[in-house]
Order: structure tokens, then sequence, then C-alpha cells
């Protein structure tokens, strides 16, 4: 029986077949028939001064094969590339869907209501992402990478937990690539900062925050809860990144301030202009809300509040578009410079972190304790 | 208001003061002590423990002062130079004694003081007992504060009242991540921003300062604006208490505001820590620092960027 399912697996995550559906799936569609798309952006052309941007709002959803994972990676971003975009970004757990190539998981993911009721008390979220790791990884890759080639664009994959080789250690990670007008792969980024349920079903960090050069623009992709952390908005913007793009899955009740404490005041303090794209629908028992964005610093947006495109809705699936202009971005920056003090930065951190860590801990675990009577420092 | 136990300090909550103040509706200095002696007084009897006042507020009298002796400044660094030798001291020790009178923590707002050439923007705070215990210098600058040669400072100092720590963020400090994450790793419960942010208001604005602080490092923000206009300047205040928007009934991270379009208003909060630990334990955004990622890049980042001047240390 577990020779089939991998069988199964391995036919439905086939690349090449994945690739020749999106070739396909291209050829067919008549927004495209006369345009040539490999022509907007090219890594050997000079750069646009002005980057169309899109935020796929993506609704959470199973996709039974690679095939129709291929589908649906095509039909948003296909819906962006038609809109003019140069650079196409994908939710948080923008693989998720593939976890519908199991057989039999939409009936048993449907009767538990979660991920780790599905598991049952005696399993783990992680080996089942483990077990479909290799498969997914690689019907993840071939979606992506295919959908890019053949609308000529950049895509930012999004995330999803997949075995992460690194050396000799293999961990699950949430992760995420971004692929070239060519199919060709111009990077892999990293979850640093995971959210609770994550650090207990035992996905580990990523331990590096890297920068992209995306069609002339320095791009850097933090995930989600990434955003919450000013630290990782600042090494990207030393690290030279003039677009920050933050994939999310929030499960929460949509509220704007709740919302806003992400990507929004991370794009203000930094100088940036950002694209949030967000996960949006039921999955498993869950609520994912958000409203996808193109964002900027308040003094370049229209409207004074640091947003050039938003996003309608926070439950539906949409395809946000807006125009960046780099050169104003630079401009902007040289004419309000942020100041730094390192002689203060290097008296506290990051020796700090540890100590603060610690006691916040301390002092979770005593008001637990004390029913939080009393509070002694 | 509120109608506080004087007790509230010294158990598990802190009961804080705010006032908003318009320095155009005095005509003297006289008006101006008259008129804060009142309110201090006012709020003070209501049970605070610590009052906060906006940027500025310890200049003010000063700029009345020399305005009745005709000379009017242009500017607030033009008024630290005109009020040498004595500087602002006439206007710290009516604080002090304000604080002792009223038996408060009192954090009169800021004061510019010409330091050699150049300057800096300090704020003051005095115990129950009217003594100096902290005066915080700004630590970033704007554009325009380096270009006058204010020099910032290379300290964040943390103040213990009762069971409570807090910090002060000083002028543009509130819009530097740095700041508050520093005083959250120094185990402040709250920090105080005295602002005084030239008009037009704008909700962004004010979101993008004190309030995105406070979320990543879900403690209290007390910022006491600067209303009115002052030195040729309008000032759109809209004085703010912030927590974590799980510790606020409609999730607005909002505990107090002033609601009012008058630039002069007091309010006051109680400022629960239990709201904070349960805040905390819903999102505990310390238990996931990436610490190994900040020690290998984080201080390493900063020597690209550009740099502020800083006051000589020991000076």
């Amino acid at each position: 029986m577990k020779r089939l399912v991998h069988f199964m697996l391995a036919r439905s995550s086939d690349p090449e077949r994945i690739s020749r559906r999106a070739a396909w799936l291209k050829q067919s569609d008549d927004r495209f028939k006369h345009r040539d798309l490999g022509a907007k952006l090219s890594p050997d052309r000079p750069v646009p001064e002005r980057l169309t941007c899109a935020a796929v709002q993506m609704k959470a959803t199973l996709s039974r094969s690679g095939r129709d994972y291929v589908d649906l990676v095509y039909r948003l971003a296909g819906k962006a590339a038609a809109a003019g975009a140069h650079i196409v970004a994908f939710p948080e757990y923008s693989g998720l869907p593939l976890l519908g190539m199991i057989p039999g998981i939409e009936k048993t993911l449907a009767r538990a209501g979660s991920l780790d009721k599905a598991v049952g008390p005696a399993g783990s979220v992680l080996e089942v992402f483990r077990f479909l790791g290799p498969y997914a990884d690689r019907a993840y890759r071939g979606a992506f990478s295919s959908v890019a080639r053949e609308l000529g664009v950049y895509i930012v994959s999004g995330s999803m937990v997949l075995p992460d080789d690194v050396g000799s250690e293999l961990a699950m990670r949430s992760l995420g690539y971004i692929f070239g007008p060519r199919g060709e792969l111009a990077g892999k980024y990293y979850k640093t900062h995971l959210m609770p349920a994550e650090a207990a079903w035992g996905v580990a960090p990523g331990d590096s925050l890297s920068t992209f050069n995306v069609g002339g623009a320095i791009v850097a992709v933090p995930v989600c809860m990434d955003a919450t952390y000013f630290e990782t908005f600042r090494i990207a913007r030393f690290a030279g990144a003039d677009l920050v793009v933050v994939p999310s899955a929030n499960n929460e009740p949509y509220n704007l301030w709740y919302a806003l404490r992400g990507i929004w005041p991370r794009i203000q303090e930094s100088q940036a202009y950002g694209i949030g794209a967000c996960m949006v629908g039921e999955f498993a028992g869950q609520t994912f809300t958000g409203r996808s964005a193109i964002l900027a610093p308040l003094e370049l947006s229209p409207g004074g509040d640091g947003m050039l495109a938003q996003a309608t809705t926070y439950d539906s699936e949409e395809i946000v578009v807006a125009e960046i202009d780099i050169p104003l971005l630079r401009k902007f920056r040289a004419d309000n410079p942020l100041r730094f003090n390192l002689p203060l930065y290097r008296k506290y951190l990051p020796a700090m972190y540890r100590s603060a860590q610690a006691a916040r801990r301390q002092d979770a675990g005593r008001s637990v304790e004390e029913g939080d009577v009393n509070w002694e420092r | 208001m509120y109608n506080l136990s004087k007790e509230v300090t010294f158990m598990s909550m802190l009961a804080c003061g705010l006032l908003q103040i318009d320095p155009s509706r005095f005509n003297s200095a006289h008006d101006f002590r008259i008129s804060l002696t009142a309110r201090i007084s006012s709020l003070a009897q209501t049970g605070v423990g610590l009052i906060v006042l906006p940027a500025y507020s310890v200049m003010i009298g000063r700029a009345l002062q020399l305005e009745s002796e005709g000379r009017s400044p242009c500017n607030p660094f033009e008024l630290a130079r005109s009020a040498e030798p004595d500087g602002f001291s006439e206007w710290m020790d009516f604080f002090a004694a304000a604080a002792l009178s009223n038996r408060v923590y009192l954090s009169p707002g800021t004061f510019i003081a010409p330091v050699g050439g150049g300057f800096q923007h300090r704020a003051p705070v005095f115990s129950p007992k009217g003594d100096l215990i902290a005066s915080q210098l700004q630590t970033h600058l704007s554009e325009t504060e380096s270009q006058v040669g204010m020099v910032a400072g290379t300290d964040l100092a943390t103040i213990d009242i009762g069971r409570y720590r807090i910090g002060i963020a000083v002028g543009t400090d509130a819009w530097y991540p740095e700041v508050g994450r520093i005083l959250a790793l120094l185990g402040v419960d709250a920090i105080v921003a005295p602002t005084a942010v030239p008009a037009p208001y704008t909700v962004w604005r004010q979101t993008s300062g004190l309030w995105q602080i406070i979320q990543q490092n879900q403690v209290f923000g007390i910022e006491a604006s600067l209303g009115g206009s002052w030195l040729g300047v309008a000032y759109q205040a809209r004085s703010r208490v912030f927590a974590p928007v799980e510790a606020t009934p409609d999730g607005r991270g909002v505990l107090a505001e002033v609601t009012s379009t008058s630039m002069v208003e007091e309010m006051t909060v109680l400022l629960d820590p239990t709201d904070l630990r349960a805040a905390r334990r819903t999102f505990p955004i310390f238990d996931h620092f990436n610490i190994s990622v900040y020690e290998a890049r984080l201080i390493d980042a900063y020597l690209v960027g550009r740099p502020t001047r800083v006051k000589p240390e020991g000076r």
C-alpha cells in the first residue's frame, strides 16, 4: 500500500508533466496570443525604472495532483501577468494545496477540522509534511518555475513547509523560491521567525536572510511572522533591499489593527516598497484572512496611508497590482536619511536578547503559577 | 476622568495622567505657571502616580518670559541659546516642586540644551520627592536636528516606579524601532513619549511611531503631544495611551485618547500588567526571536547605514 502511494505521488508530482501542462495552458490562453511576454523583463536587459508588482490573494484549497496545482498557479499568475505585472508574489503556505495529492486527505481534513486533529494524538503534522516533502517540493518548484517561464515574469512563490537539505542536516523548514522569466531559480528564502504552532510541530527556523536581484530591483522575502520583527527589515534594508515581499497566512478573524502589525510599519521604518500577499479562506478548520497590498512609505503613497493598492476584501481571491518607482524611492531616501546610533546599539544589541527572552519566559511562568495576582520585580 | 485611588501605583497597576498643552493659549509665563500648577494638581488628586507632559513643555515658560521682554525666538534652538546662561533652571525647579508638592512622578516633557557648539534634546523625570531621577537624551536625530548640530545620547535609562519600570523615547526616537526594542529588552513595562508633531495630524504618521513600537514589544505606550501653535509652528496633538492590540477591547491598541478637537485636555488611565502578560501569552513575540541571526547580521548591518552624531562618552 505504501509503495503504491509513493508511486502515485511520484507520478502526480512529475515536473515534466507539470511543465508540459503549463506550456499547454499558455498556448491556449487568448490573453497572451499576441504579446511577447519574455521581452518585458529579462536578466539581460536594463532595469525598467518602474516595475509593476502583483500580490496574489489566494484562497486556500486542495489540489489533487501536480497538474491541478499548476492549473491553479497559472490561473492566478496569469491574471497578474495580464494586468502587466513584472513581479508576482504568492502568499505563505501557497504549497498547502499540494497536501491534496495524498489520497483520501480531503475527507480526513473535512472530518478532523484541523491539521493537528487530522494526524491524531499519536501522529505528527511535521511527519505528514516530511512524508509528502520530496514530492511536494518538486511539484511546487515545477509549477512556479514553468508558470514563470510561460508568462515571462518573476514569481515569488510564497512558502511551504518543505525538506531543506543543508550540509548533512535534513530539516523541515518554511521556505520559498523566486523564479525568473526563463523559469530559472533566482533565489530561495526562509522563514526565520516561527509561529508558536510551527515551532510546536518541529519546523526549524531559517538561519539566513538573503536578498535577490529580481529584474534589477533588490528584493528580500521575509515570511509572515518575520515582519513582526524590525530586525529582519533592518538587515534586508542594509543588504540593499528596495522591495520587501512578505507572504503571509494569518489564521485569525480580520482586524485592521491586528493586520497592521506586520509589513505596514516595517515598510515605514525601513523606507522600502512592499508586497504583502495573503492566504485567505477556510482550510482544515482554520480561517485565513488578510488584505493583500502593494505598500510604500507614507510620503510616496497617494493617500498618505502607505498603500499604493490594496485588496478590497479580506476573505476572497483577488489580484492586487501597482507600479513602484525605484528611482523615486532612492531620491526619497536621500532626502530623508535614516541616521543610526551604532554606539547605542552596541551597548545593548544583540547581547540583551537572550536575557530578555529568559526574563519574559520566567515572568510568564510565574504569572501562571501565581494567577497574575502579584507584580514583583 | 477616572477617580483613582492613590494606592494603585503601589499595588498591581500604574495610574497615569497626561496633559495636552497648547502654548498659544498663555499670555504670560505667570499664566502658564498658574495653569500648569492647577492642572497637575487636579490630575494628582485623581490618584495618578505618573504625570506626563508633551515635548518642549520645559521650554514654554521661558519662551513666554522672553516674549514679554520683547525677544521672540523663532525656533526651539534659538530659544535654547536665548535662554542662556540660566537656561531652563527656573522651570526645572518649578516642575521639581510640582512633583514634590503633588507626590507624583513627573515627566515634564523636554527641553533643548545648548552644549558646546551644538544642542541636546533632554527629557527629565522627577520623583515624588522632587529629585531629578533621570534625564534622557534623544538618541536619533531628524535631518533638521542634525543640521543644527544636535548630538544624540548613547544610553537609554529606565526608571522604576513602584513595581513598574518605564523608559523614555524622546522626539524622533518614537519612530526608530531600535529604541523601543532596547527599552523592552531592558524590561520596561511602559514607554513614555513626549512628542510635538507638526500639523496636519494623520493617524498613519502616529501609527508608524509609538503604536507600532508598542505592538512589537508588547508594553504600554504613553504619548503626550503638544497642540496649538508655538514659535511659529502649528502642532496637531492627539495624545494617546497605547497597549498591545490583544489588551484593548476593540483590538485597536489604544487604551485612552484625546477624542475632542481641543488642543488642551487631560486624561488618566490605569495600566494593568496582567493585560501585558495575557497579550504575551497569546502572541509570544520574544519567544521567537532568531537570536543567532541577529548575532550574525544585525550590528554589522548598521555599518553601511548613515551614522548620527553622538555625545562623546563621559560628557
